[in-house]
């Protein structure tokens, strides 16, 4: 053979036995990742402020970096119940809903009180009463516009319906617990309830001419804005807020039928082979130190625990959290039976 | 040649004489252009994206800079991690389906027999069959055996999915061989084993080289099989920048993309060079 | 005498590949058709109420057929811009052979979610075919392009065109030139000579282009539901959402198993034609 192609071949031959080296590194690599601790977060605001805050101080408090993957509650449900004896993660976030479903599935495990000291500086009703969940921030959603092209600030959900905003409305879908809780509250405005939402489908059917693209999730819905496609939508202060900072004219209203509340909880998921670590790491989640930043610009995320104040920006919604209990809430025991239909309602409404 | 002596003679009409000719070519050249404009068009595009000093995709960006690649380099460790992830998951898919797709290619190669064939449409059935469906099957595969997800489900389902591009251009590569090597290397006395070693397997490099480069890259791009089989912990680098790209436009996804069409670039004209690529596919 | 005793021990080299294909794509194959022939969500009873449900429901039905026209309509494109580029390759001399070469292949061995990302930008509000358009004065406010069924069938033309125009190349490069040249010898147009002889002669590739770009089409994931938005559902992401967010196997199950026969009954067509189009090159 040629010289040209004999070292062609050695050179091939090489890059055949760097993939063989390549391929036996692969296992022990996979393996080692278990040393670390994987938790969720959800996608948008959360998952850039938890990276920001949570992560440096956990990895002060415990020494260990923790792995963390962005999903909805619903999503992280299902694969927790999908692989029971075999958790893909040690800690999650849940939002109160899939968090009632967990308790009733049994994919929680109590959390160690003695582990957690930050516990105590929890008001008792946002711990649960065994242990499998607390609470971990409260959050706010109104009607997030965009200031430049909306030039009067809305004052109800009704004024989405105006057909000055044709196209420009956005919606996200009733996977995520925004999307849910919205639609709770367009029931009640409308005079229904958790029991009784074919006001709320209603008005999306009255929506529809509006709206110009349904997000996936709430991060989704911000990125939305920041492109431009939507101009008017239901959503959380902490995603808005994070927008302002990235240069998007964007503001938060309040809807004449009062602000809307969330509550997110940390749990324990049963069968982790890092109960410890996971324990820290909601202590960690609960300290003043965490909750300070994490209620501070451009978060805003109401904290739990009592030591924390409400900050300045935040004042402008609530001053403490016995101002944010008259705010719309979900009786997700209601809701969570008749999810899947809702669901499922909702897409065949919205798809083109 | 013969076209020249044929329009010298007068017999054929001169090029220029042929009756739409013009036009014909107007418009071939035209839509060619604009297909091929199509083709490049895009990936310039995350390029120059890539280069903006702005937070979001506007195009054409407000300014240039080269903060997002800084970003993703020192800023972003989990984006990292699953770059190494994909990489090293579609080097042991690829070497795993090579081994097993030449040793069947050898053997399929130039047989007409019902058996083979069918077998050969079998192990190519990966190709056309959307990769969700196998995803699906092996996930349920998965359940019902309590193994539970971890990087060797993904494994399985990669190895699946490479398994007929090394298989297609290995086989392409034997039916180009001439039969007379095989046939002298025997006759001199060589065993079966030896020749296959000194004779048919430097001759089919090229071919098994470019079948692994294709199947590499599908394996490091695919994101079908990996939403099923992943175990949730770790992301390969697609679905994250997917991630990325729905959830917060990171301006860092285009900062990604534009590496890895650098990478795909140079590592395309590297095969090219070294093992004729493209011929694969003329 | 030799064949003979190399016959077992050759088939022996086809058996790893066999096992490893009989266990990790045989065998899913036949569960997801198994699973599909459950009548509830926690598998308790055989029928075949999945696919009533499915045929029975006008919303599902459309998304089956939004999805194989989308798969047709892609083709369509695929062909009107991908022949022309073979076109150009064919004519090409060697050294602009070389270049059009990586034009064509880069696209398709770069990642799908950055080509997917590539029209996100283009077609966005602020992107680029907006930011021309307003400059040209054309509209005030920005045009809906994102999010719609032309955008989704644009980016997935451009993401499956290589593999329209590879055995349009392929094919196109190994036709006998001298068909052709005594059609024009004869007096025929470019055009006629073009439609008449090339086309029939390019069938094989073209036939074989159609294929790969439907199948690819219809499965392509990440771009429908990237470009496609929440708006627009299709098959695959349909199936992923009953699985992975609602958990209803037996039904993501049917949805896969109608998918598959779908695109098979589509593939077996082609090759069909195929075969007797090749029959305009023998005769």
């Amino acid at each position: 053979m040629s010289l040209i192609d004999h070292q062609r071949r050695k050179l091939l031959q090489l890059m055949g036995a760097a993939g063989a080296v390549g391929l036996s590194l692969g296992s022990p690599l996979a393996m080692a990742a278990s040393a670390s601790l994987a938790a969720t977060t959800f996608p948008g605001a959360w998952e850039e402020s938890q990276r920001k805050i949570l992560l440096p101080a956990f990895r002060k408090a415990a020494g260990v970096s923790a792995v963390l993957t962005a999903s909805q509650a619903v999503d992280t449900l299902t694969k927790l119940v999908a692989a029971r004896n075999n958790p893909p993660f040690d800690v999650v976030m849940m939002d109160e809903g899939p968090y009632l479903q967990g308790i009733a599935q049994g994919v929680f495990e109590p959390i160690p009180a003695a582990r957690v000291p930050n516990l105590a500086n929890l008001p008792a009703h946002f711990v649960d009463p065994k242990g499998l969940g607390v609470y971990v921030s409260a959050q706010v959603y109104g009607i997030a516009y965009n200031t430049e092209r909306v030039k009067t600030a809305p004052k109800s959900w009704n004024d989405l319906l105006k057909p000055e905003f044709k196209g420009r409305v956005g919606l996200v879908s009733l996977d995520s617990t925004l999307g849910t809780v919205w639609m709770v509250a367009l029931a009640k405005m409308l005079g229904g309830d958790e029991d009784h939402m074919d006001p709320a489908f209603d008005y999306i059917r009255r929506l529809m001419p509006n709206v110009g693209a349904v997000a996936a999730n709430p991060g989704a819905l911000g990125t939305l804005f920041q492109q431009g496609q939507v101009d008017i939508a239901c959503h959380y202060i902490n995603n808005v807020e994070s927008l302002k900072a990235k240069g998007v004219p964007v503001a938060l209203a309040r809807p004449e039928s009062n602000w809307g509340m969330v509550r997110s909880t940390m749990n324990i998921v049963k069968n982790t082979q890092a109960a410890d670590l996971a324990a820290a790491y909601i202590n960690t989640a609960l300290s003043v130190e965490v909750q300070q930043q994490m209620t501070s610009a451009p978060y805003y995320v109401a904290p739990t625990n009592t030591k924390v104040p409400f900050g300045a920006a935040l004042a402008a919604v609530a001053h403490n959290a016995s101002d944010m209990t008259s705010f719309v809430q979900v009786d997700w025991a209601r809701i969570n039976p008749r999810r899947a239909e809702y669901i499922d309602r909702f897409n065949r409404l919205v798809k083109v | 040649m013969a076209k020249s002596t044929l329009a010298a003679s007068g017999v054929m009409p001169a090029r220029r004489t042929q009756p739409g000719r013009l036009s014909f070519t107007a418009v071939m050249g035209l839509m060619g252009g604009i297909g091929l404009l199509m083709l490049i068009g895009p990936t310039l595009i995350v390029l120059v994206t890539s280069l903006t000093s702005g937070y979001s995709l506007k195009f054409p960006p407000p300014g240039l800079s080269l903060r997002w690649y800084q970003a993703l380099i020192f800023d972003s460790p989990e984006i990292i991690d699953d770059l190494l992830l994909s990489l090293k998951l579609a080097a042991a898919a690829t070497a795993c389906a090579t081994v097993l797709a030449v040793a069947a290619a050898v053997t399929l190669a130039r047989r007409r027999t019902f058996g083979a064939r069918l077998l050969d449409s079998f192990f190519m059935a990966p190709l056309t069959i959307p990769s969700l469906a196998l995803g699906l099957g092996i996930l349920i595969l998965f359940n019902l055996e309590s193994a539970g997800l971890s990087f060797y489900s993904l494994l399985a389902g990669h190895i699946a999915l490479c398994a007929p591009y090394v298989l297609y251009t290995t086989s392409a590569s034997y039916a180009q061989l001439d039969p007379a090597l095989l046939d002298s290397s025997t006759c001199l006395g060589a065993s079966s084993w030896f020749t296959f070693r000194r004779v048919v397997l430097p001759a089919l490099v090229p071919g098994i080289a470019s079948g692994a480069f294709i199947a590499f890259m599908n394996s490091f791009d695919n994101v079908a099989l990996s939403l099923f089989l992943s175990d949730a912990r770790s992301e390969v680098l697609p679905i994250h920048l997917w991630h990325i790209i729905e959830d917060s436009l990171d301006v860092r996804a285009a900062a990604a993309s534009g590496v890895l069409i650098i990478a795909t670039l140079i590592s395309m004209l590297l095969m090219e060079r070294l093992a004729g690529l493209s011929r694969q596919f003329r | 005498m030799n064949a003979n005793h190399r016959m077992p021990r050759d088939w022996l080299l086809v058996l790893p590949l066999g096992l490893f294909f009989i266990a990790f794509v045989g065998v899913p194959l036949l569960l997801v058709a198994l699973i599909s022939l459950h009548n509830d969500t926690a598998m308790t009873h055989f029928g075949i109420r999945q696919y009533m449900v499915f045929f029975g429901d006008s919303y599902n039905r459309g998304i089956l057929w939004q999805t194989l026209w989308l798969g047709v309509a892609t083709t369509l494109v695929t062909i009107v811009l991908g022949y022309p580029v073979a076109h150009l390759y064919v004519v090409s001399p060697p050294r602009w052979r070389r270049v059009l070469v990586v034009l064509i292949l880069l696209p398709l061995l770069t990642s799908s979610v950055v080509r997917t990302f590539a029209w996100v930008v283009i077609l966005g509000n602020e992107g680029l075919v907006n930011a021309l358009l307003m400059a040209l004065g054309h509209t005030g406010q920005p045009v809906k392009l994102l999010y719609t069924p032309l955008a989704v069938i644009l980016s997935l033309a451009q993401i499956e065109l290589p593999l329209m125009v590879l055995p349009l190349v392929t094919t196109l490069t190994s036709l006998d030139t001298r068909l052709p040249e005594a059609s024009h010898a004869l007096g025929a147009s470019s055009w006629r000579t073009w439609w008449k002889i090339t086309v029939p002669l390019a069938m094989p590739g073209l036939l074989s282009g159609t294929l790969l770009v439907f199948t690819g089409a219809v499965s392509a994931f990440v771009v429908q539901t990237l470009v496609g938005g929440g708006q627009l559902m299709y098959m695959p992401f349909y199936i992923y959402e009953q699985a992975i967010q609602t958990q209803n196997y037996p039904f993501a199950a049917t949805l896969a198993v109608i998918l598959l026969v779908s695109v098979l009954l589509v593939v077996t067509l082609l090759n069909y034609f195929g075969r007797k189009t090749r029959g305009f090159v023998h005769g």
